[in-house]
């Protein structure tokens, strides 16, 4: 088992750079084999999280997208019908192509039993669970719990490995208490000024420290204003790459730039509005 | 979800394991008292926790705590002051109520927790650190500090003999 400072030295080399406790998650999840459910924002990076432990433990990320009306042929598996129905007619007449119909061969793998059936253990993503309807969140309980699924052609599919699982959720819906604790739990906040400066440096090639700081600095005074959709850390790497690509090198050179390319950052007509050139100019004096 | 194997039964366990396992069990009932839904599982992993050697770490242990009894946000937001309040004796804001704890100053494997207090008080005991009895509104003995199960044994025997 890694400790947590090697996890975020893992995580900071695939470029997500993690605070220790989200570090202490990931090694949790290790010993006491527990799912990891991050909730926080839309845009702070809990997806990217599942991403850069694939990495880190160089397997496969599976991901499920969780929507309205998910159901278990779209998460776990489906009948190939049309291979089945060729089959029948290619052996029309012959007794036993019935028995064979439900077997491996016409099975198509949807992504929860594609990760509980891998040799080698991959990171299954289970995005945005909160989307998912309550019965498809009951129906998750039993992987989560034994790590074997029940198709009825075929019985009890146990767990080849055991998935590394983590589940995000932007807190649409309330989740299961049953589904909660059988998860470790993380909150994943909006990054401090020192973290953000670190992830800016970690993904925008061509920014420079200071820059990188400035920004970070910018970000969280937008953040601080009353709007609508808050910016999250995408934002800030669509921003700053903008800015790097315009030759901004101090934010302090060119105000009317900064303020033009804060679309980047303000996703509503409203926010966009609220945020005038005023406000940027006062944004831009707390700025060193 | 813990790891597997046979477990000691209670009575195999040396004083050290069973004040841990006690003062554990405390904790556990002081974060459901405090609206954390904390099962056996909960507890099964925690007591394998400490016994991987996080108890010697308190920073280590309150944040693996914070991930394995944290459910939602709410329970995020308050678990750090409860572990303070519960293990190293500090003031929170929130009130919370903290039963049948175990005295364990002299235990080697919870003084480790203990000198974490003095380390982040830059110097001052723990006994310094502790909320006094003023904390606690009339009539609500314990609420909104540590309450130890020795203390609340002989405010029993108090009323007991006032009793007689």
């Amino acid at each position: 088992m890694k400790g947590r400072n090697e996890i975020a030295q893992a995580l900071a080399a695939s470029g997500y750079i993690a605070d220790t406790d989200l570090a202490t998650a990931i090694s949790l999840m290790q010993l006491l084999r527990r799912p990891l459910l991050l909730e926080g924002e839309a845009g702070v990076g809990k997806t990217e999280v599942a991403k850069a432990l694939a990495n880190v433990h160089a397997t496969e990320l599976i991901r499920l997208q969780c929507y309205e009306g998910l159901d278990q042929s779209s998460a776990l598996y489906e009948w190939n019908y049309q291979r089945q129905l060729l089959s029948i007619q290619a052996h029309r007449g012959a007794d036993s192509i019935e028995d064979r119909l439900f077997s491996e061969k016409y099975l198509l793998e949807r992504p929860l039993l594609a990760a509980i059936r891998r040799a080698r253990a991959p990171v299954l993503l289970i995005d945005e669970i909160d989307r998912a309807d309550d019965e498809f969140e009951a129906f998750l309980l039993e992987l989560l719990s034994d790590f074997q699924v029940s198709i009825p052609e075929l019985g009890t599919i146990p767990a080849v490995t055991i998935p590394h699982v983590v589940l995000t959720s932007n807190g649409t819906r309330e989740l299961s208490d049953a589904l909660r604790r059988r998860c470790l739990y993380h909150y994943v906040d909006y990054p401090d000024v020192d973290r953000e400066t670190r992830i800016i440096l970690a993904r925008v090639a061509g920014a420079s420290p200071s820059l990188s700081l400035q920004i970070a600095r910018m970000v969280e005074g937008v953040r601080k204003e009353e709007l609508r959709k808050v910016p999250g850390v995408a934002e800030t790497l669509d921003w700053a790459a903008a800015l790097v690509g315009l030759d901004i090198s101090d934010l302090h050179d060119a105000p009317e730039t900064v303020h033009d390319t804060l679309i980047c950052l303000l996703k509503t007509h409203e926010d966009r509005a609220r945020v005038t050139p005023e406000v940027t100019q006062r944004l831009l004096g707390k700025v060193a | 979800m813990s790891c597997c194997g046979s477990s000691p039964g209670y009575d195999d366990l040396d004083e050290v394991s069973r004040l841990v396992s006690a003062r554990l069990a405390a904790f556990l009932r002081t974060l459901r008292d405090a609206g954390f839904r904390v099962g056996l599982a909960e507890g099964q992993d925690a007591a394998t926790l400490m016994s991987a050697g996080y108890a010697a770490r308190p920073g280590l242990l309150r944040a693996a705590f914070k991930h394995l009894f944290s459910a939602r946000k709410s329970d995020w937001d308050k678990f750090d002051g409860l572990f303070d309040a519960f293990w190293l004796g500090k003031r929170v804001r929130s009130r919370s109520r903290t039963i049948g704890s175990t005295p364990g100053t002299n235990n080697p494997s919870l003084k480790s927790l203990q000198d974490m207090t003095a380390e982040q008080g830059g110097g001052q005991s723990v006994a310094d650190q502790l909320p006094s009895s003023d904390d606690a509104p009339e009539g609500r003995s314990g609420e909104g500090r540590m309450e130890g199960g020795l203390a609340r044994r002989q405010s029993r025997r108090g009323r007991f003999q006032k009793a007689q």
